[in-house]
């Protein structure tokens, strides 16, 4: 399928929203224990808006390669809805970073099949996807350049000799007692977010690279720290990233 | 903030991508079960954060439902110094309740208190507060 339409962009960013939120979602009717009677949010049962976000979900695939319509519009929409009841009945994001991101994709694809704004809202949408994910790494990135102990591999190595909150692939453990190898992933984490800025410069057909590269680094996230949203939520951007402006 | 739900909603329209600046203290929840003695022996609630689960790259309900409640652990541990810190004992003690029933349902002691610790890698933790007793044969009354 040609990555470099409109259409095929906003198809292959719906595709994988849709599977990092079936993800989410089967992983969230896994422990709904958390919101029963007896459990740390308890209050009225999650299982109905649970089927409607499964739902809703699975109602996006017949409808990606059809042009925008008030059908999208409104699964798009309802969806939306449906994360911020999630959120609300949550007391927060159920999972920090990935939720915001996904919660902006959604936006993004929301705007995009308005059918009163014909080609242009695809444009928007995807404009509003692109830019929240440059945004979301760069400042990440600028962030830790500012604390000396990215740049030292303190943060690093505390993080692989951390008791919580992430649980840590046992194996990766021994990378504490390796400072230098810290030092070398901290200095990673920095340029590759960074350098995501670069795909607002470069030709489309020269922005893989950038973006493989913090695809590894979700990747790795999800391995070490068990961050597997992160991964299908900053995926979903990657569509946007590589074809917008260009 | 903590019962401003509605403003968590309001939340998700402005992200902010400022995360994981650096990795010190965590937040940690200590139990009592013997809630009266005089040296009240404390034992991690939410414990093993290691895994040796490569499966969770592309499943991880659990790794994430931990992950959840020490968002909504750490977010009631900062009410507690504020208005809404009746609120936030209550729930960080209904966590706590559900957590020491499980995997059985049964209930093996009668009474509990918990604290909040705030733990650095390699440093013994700081205690940020200590709960009132709490009983674990009826739920706490909630102020939501």
């Amino acid at each position: 399928m040609p990555l470099l339409t409109q259409a095929s962009t906003l198809a292959w960013t719906q595709g994988l929203l849709a599977i990092g939120l079936l993800i989410q979602t089967a992983e969230l009717w896994r422990t709904r224990h958390l919101y029963g009677a007896d459990g740390a949010l308890a209050g009225p049962s999650v299982a109905p808006g649970l089927g409607l976000r499964f739902a809703l979900t699975i109602a996006l695939a017949p409808l990606a390669f059809r042009p925008p319509s008030w059908l999208a519009f409104s699964v798009h929409a309802l969806l939306l809805a449906n994360s911020a009841w999630l959120t609300i009945r949550s007391r927060g994001p159920v999972c920090g970073g990935s939720d915001s991101m996904w919660f902006q994709v959604q936006l993004g694809l929301t705007i995009a099949n308005l059918p009163s704004v014909g080609p242009l809202g695809g444009k928007l949408g995807l404009a509003f996807i692109a830019a929240q994910s440059v945004l979301s790494y760069v400042l990440a990135g600028i962030s830790k350049m500012r604390n000396p102990r990215w740049w030292n591999g303190g943060t690093v190595q505390s993080l692989f000799a951390s008791d919580g909150p992430y649980v840590l692939l046992a194996s990766l453990r021994t990378f504490a007692q390796r400072p230098l190898l810290c030092q070398g992933l901290g200095l990673a984490v920095m340029v590759l977010q960074v350098g995501v800025a670069a795909v607002l410069f470069l030709p489309a057909e020269l922005r893989w690279p950038v973006v493989a590269g913090v695809a590894v680094f979700h990747l790795f996230n999800a391995v070490a720290l068990g961050l597997n949203r992160f991964v299908w939520a900053w995926f979903a951007t990657y569509p946007a990233l590589l074809v917008v402006g260009s | 903030m903590f019962s401003r739900r509605w403003l968590l909603a309001l939340k998700l329209f402005l992200p902010s991508w400022n995360f994981f600046n650096d990795f010190g203290a965590v937040t940690r929840v200590e139990v009592s079960l013997d809630p009266a003695a005089a040296e009240p022996r404390w034992r991690p609630v939410f414990g093993d954060f290691t895994t040796s689960d490569w499966r969770r790259i592309a499943f991880n309900p659990e790794g994430n439902l931990a992950l959840q409640k020490q968002s909504l652990i750490e977010r009631a541990a900062e009410e507690l110094a504020g208005e809404q810190r009746d609120e936030a004992e209550h729930f960080i003690a209904r966590a706590v309740r559900a957590k020491l029933a499980a995997p059985t349902g049964k209930l093996a002691v009668k009474g509990f208190r918990f604290r909040i610790v705030e733990r650095t890698a390699g440093e013994a933790g700081k205690v940020r507060f200590v709960s009132a007793e709490f009983p674990l044969t009826e739920p706490a009354p909630c102020h939501s």
